[in-house]
């Protein structure tokens, strides 16, 4: 089973004088945790190492709403179908805002902003398929950054349609302030003979795919800048293996695999995916790994393990530091 | 105090350290235990010298161990010093008390696993003490929990210094069970037939029983699991052992340092056999006349199809396409389940176990026909939001069949409404039209268009019992008398939602995505999407049939639940499944 709904959190803050305006309030009872990338470069580290995502902004929007200090974006959010924005009140309790929109794909996870402070989001079924259609799994949305409101932004194309036997589409999203790149993966159409998946480099000016990557099931995915050049860094969904691929100055896929290592083989470590892969610190990669079969999920409680690897600049690669176990309820 | 603390070589994740001393000290509160434990009766000892150093106090006398005490201890043989750790562990009220059904007081079944001199690693700032007195570690099993417990003791003062607990862990395994999984695995007539020959008892490795066998490998059962592992030339074969259940789960081959396809556990291997070989290809079933083929899908459960009695066609299929449950004092709050296969499937409640064939015996023990029984659970069930359902399927030699389903509880809560979606396709031995009637309380009427009726209580039956009849053109059919509680199953009445539709093959015949809502409580349930005003009189039909089930939890009234019991100090799962389905009764002609 899976644990797809639900990307996590991205912490925004915003000017201390603006007042909150409570929509509607609900305490969070989910865990939480703030994703933004840590600021703090690490002296030993050339300045050119690190991920490309310095440019993320927060949606403009945001600022009219008067939430709060600190705002989280969520896709998980219990009681709530789609995307929410929380925050927490002087009070102890949580604010949160739905855009009317932001449930019009049913259930939403993987999310991710650009430097505009536009949300790119994509939907994934959640328990059942009665919000979310297998066809527009494939389907990416995009919260304007000005008006919130969110809209179709893509339909990706598939090698064969989501059916009853894999209901996923779209299951990761990142973005690279270098190449201005929005980069997807989806395994819409793999079966459990093929595996049929892309990763995509979409242009966000023109909603065009640049260049695609074909044949891999590919979960979480984020850009890195190492010693050796670019690359794109991806979990696969078949295994508990991280892989990576060259990119070019553009920002485009280079075709040859890399294998990094599997989650598997840390100590402790689990047969699980990489739902996402992020980078908190400039030589830190933190993956968070879940089970997943294909499957649809029943609610119920979650198990997640985050394990945390340092980047060898001297070899270009990856080494473990640590693992560990994220529980909840959903 | 205790506090959650892990050896440097532990796999102990941080949330562990923060959440379990939370748990414990939950425990301790209730337990009213203090911050340092008082030692246990003991025998006359030496004075302990206040401020002691490193320098170890002479041992005296070792503690006895309490009358009451249910934990077993190591069964090997100990010196003073590590003799004198175990006991002042095993009498600790804490050590007790977590080896203690917190609801009714049974002792649960626990057992020293090892005892150490501790090592540098082993001490944390919990039990920092450790490096100016003597400590040793104390593993504790329980066996029903599948936990660990870490038990660091001062054995100059005589106390119990930090207690680590590790939910989900089992710790080495002393001499006796490492042998006793190994008898297992050797003896296991799957390993010989792997192998090809019988292996020498001193062959099979555990090279990595603690680090290359995952700590998750009895994810289902929750049991301690080992695997011993026939070492070949260039692949491995594992034997998976259940020391709980003290049997062989599973056998799996793995290529040295193949992550790729993950390590083989008890949940991986289950998952990926009956997937390959009940997802994957439809089975054929020939018995007491009856003939079938069966076939488990992505999300519409176990599928029968091509289903004959004595030759004659009777259903083109039947299947299970969904449950919905909601929560009465919930408003809209509530789930659709689909079931079906471990794998590449739409479905949130899977099949973890094969489907299971065996025979039906009336009172007197004489066998009158057969069962196909599919078990769909999620791993974490009972635990609330956990849910478990079962597909039946029972055939009489008479000519008679059932089409079941029932809920084994959990769920998310006490106020549950369970609706099960079935979906049966009748067919006419001459491929003809079929009509369906109702018993109006003084005669059979025809349903001449394609309708619902739901049924309540005081819906007349004929005095046999039956509420509907499919009639093929020559006035052979089947009488349909659905359930009142009267099959002897423990079910209650299925009060179901009865409609009746056109055949089409775009409605159905196919795997169907989630079809209605969670939490309509009326005829919304699905199916009524498909009238449209079509005549069904001598047509070719389909039936969908709704039953609507409420759980209950009141002690000694529990349906559609589930409960953890303790059993010989091990924990059971009790259940209160709610049947229901009708039974299809041939007309005599």
């Amino acid at each position: 089973m899976a644990v797809i709904a639900g990307g996590g959190w991205w912490a925004m803050r915003q000017r201390a004088s603006e007042q909150p305006t409570v929509a509607a309030v609900t305490p969070v009872t989910s865990q939480s945790q703030d994703l933004a990338p840590a600021s703090t470069p690490e002296a030993t580290l050339p300045p050119n190492i690190g991920p490309p995502t310095g440019c993320i902004h927060r949606p403009a929007f945001v600022s009219q709403l008067n939430l709060g200090d600190q705002i989280y974006i969520g896709t998980n959010l219990k009681g709530y179908t789609g995307l929410t924005l929380s925050a927490q009140q002087p009070d102890g309790r949580v604010a949160v805002y739905q855009h009317p929109t932001w449930d019009d794909a049913g259930n939403l996870a993987a999310y991710v902003l650009d430097q505009a402070g536009n949300i790119y989001v994509a939907p994934a079924p959640f328990v059942s398929l009665d919000e979310n259609l297998p066809e527009e799994q494939n389907n990416i949305y995009k919260i304007d950054t000005h008006t919130g409101v969110m809209s179709l932004f893509i339909k990706l194309p598939w090698a064969q349609p989501p059916n009853t036997t894999n209901p996923y589409g779209v299951m990761g999203l990142t973005y690279d302030c270098d190449a201005h790149s929005l980069y997807a993966s989806s395994v819409a159409g793999s079966t459990y003979d093929e595996e049929l998946g892309r990763i995509f480099q979409i242009d966000p000016a023109t909603a065009t795919v640049v260049s695609q990557l074909d044949g891999v099931d590919a979960f979480g995915l984020a850009a890195y800048r190492g010693a050796a050049g670019k690359r794109l860094y991806f979990g696969s969904a078949r295994n508990s293996g991280i892989r990576s691929v060259a990119l070019d100055e553009t920002g485009a896929l280079s075709a040859e695999q890399r294998l990094e290592f599997y989650l598997l083989q840390a100590p402790g470590g689990q047969d699980e995916r990489a739902k996402r892969i992020q980078f908190p610190k400039r030589d830190e990669m933190l993956v968070k790994g879940i089970e997943f079969n294909y499957t649809l999920r029943a609610a119920s409680d979650f198990k997640e393990h985050d394990y945390t690897y340092r980047y060898d600049p001297a070899n270009d690669a990856w080494e473990f530091v640590r693992m560990r176990l994220r529980e909840g309820v959903q | 105090m205790l506090h959650g603390l892990l050896p440097a070589d532990k796999n102990m994740t941080t949330t562990k350290r923060l959440l379990l001393p939370i748990l414990i000290l939950s425990l301790l509160l209730l337990a009213g235990c203090g911050k340092q434990e008082t030692p246990a009766p003991v025998a006359p000892t030496a004075p302990v010298e206040q401020g002691a150093t490193q320098t170890a106090p002479a041992i005296i006398a070792i503690p006895t161990l309490s009358p009451a005490n249910h934990i077993t201890p190591l069964a090997e043989e100990l010196d003073e010093k590590q003799q004198l750790a175990q006991n002042v562990a095993m009498n600790s009220p804490l050590l007790q008390k977590l080896t203690t059904d917190p609801k009714t007081g049974q002792p649960l079944r626990a057992e020293v696993f090892g005892v150490y001199p501790a090592r540098e690693s082993d001490i944390t700032s919990e039990s920092e003490i450790c490096k100016t007195v003597t400590c040793y570690r104390v593993d504790i099993y329980n066996w029903a929990t599948n936990t660990t417990y870490v038990v660091m003791v001062d054995i100059d003062n005589q106390q119990v210094v930090n207690v680590d607990a590790m939910p989900e862990t089992s710790p080495e395994l002393p001499p006796h069970l490492i042998r006793e999984a190994m008898d297992i695995a050797v003896n296991a007539p799957e390993v010989e037939k792997e192998l090809g020959f019988k292996p020498d008892p001193d062959a099979p490795t555990m090279a990595g029983v603690k680090t290359t066998f995952n700590n998750t490998a009895c994810e289902l059962s929750h049991h301690l699991c080992v695997a011993p592992t026939f070492e070949m030339k260039d692949k491995a074969l594992w034997a998976i052992v259940d020391l709980t259940d003290k049997k062989l789960v599973a056998v799996r081959w793995t290529d040295y340092g193949d992550y790729s396809g993950g390590l083989p556990t008890e949940e991986t291997v289950e998952r990926q056999d009956i997937f390959e070989e009940y997802c994957r290809q439809s089975h054929e079933l020939e018995k007491d006349g009856w003939r079938m083929d069966f076939i488990l899908t992505a999300s519409d459960g176990l599928r029968l199809s091509d289903v004959a009695f004595q030759g004659e066609p009777v259903l083109r299929s039947v299947k299970l396409v969904d449950y919905h449950v909601s929560y009465s004092t919930q408003d809209q709050f509530g789930y659709s389940d689909a079931i079906g296969c471990p794998m590449f499937s739409s479905a949130a409640v899977v099949a973890m176990s094969p489907p299971e064939i065996g025979p039906i015996t009336d009172d007197d023990g004489q066998e009158i026909g057969f069962y196909i029984n599919q078990d769909f659970v999620h791993p974490l069930w009972p635990q609330p939001c956990n849910y478990r359902y079962n597909q039946r399927y029972e055939f009489y030699k008479d000519g008679r069949f059932r089409v079941m389903a029932a809920n084994l509880g959990r769920g998310c809560g006490n106020d549950a409404v369970y609706r099960f979606l079935y979906r049966i396709d009748p067919v006419a031995p001459d491929g003809g039209g079929q009509t369906f009637a109702q018993w109006d309380g003084s005669e059979w009427k025809v349903w001449e268009k394609e309708q619902w009726f739901k049924e309540t209580p005081d819906t007349p039956l004929t005095p046999e019992g039956y509420l509907y009849r499919v009639t093929n053109q020559d006035d052979s059919g089947y009488y349909i008398e659905p359930n009142r509680g009267q099959f002897g199953d423990g079910g209650r009445g299925d009060n179901a939602f009865t409609y009746v539709v056109k055949h089409h093959p775009d409605e159905g015949d196919a795997d169907m995505l989630t079809l209605g809502v969670c939490c309509n409580l009326d005829y919304r349930q699905g199916p009524e999407v498909f009238i449209d005003g079509e005549s069904i009189v001598d047509a070719d039909i389909v039936i969908w049939y709704v039953p609507v089930v409420e759980n209950d939890d009141r002690p000694g009234h529990e349906y559609c639940w589930a409960d953890k019991v303790v059993e010989n100090g091990m924990y059971v799962t009790k259940i209160w499944p709610c049947w229901s389905g009708p039974m299809f009764i041939p007309i005599s002609k």
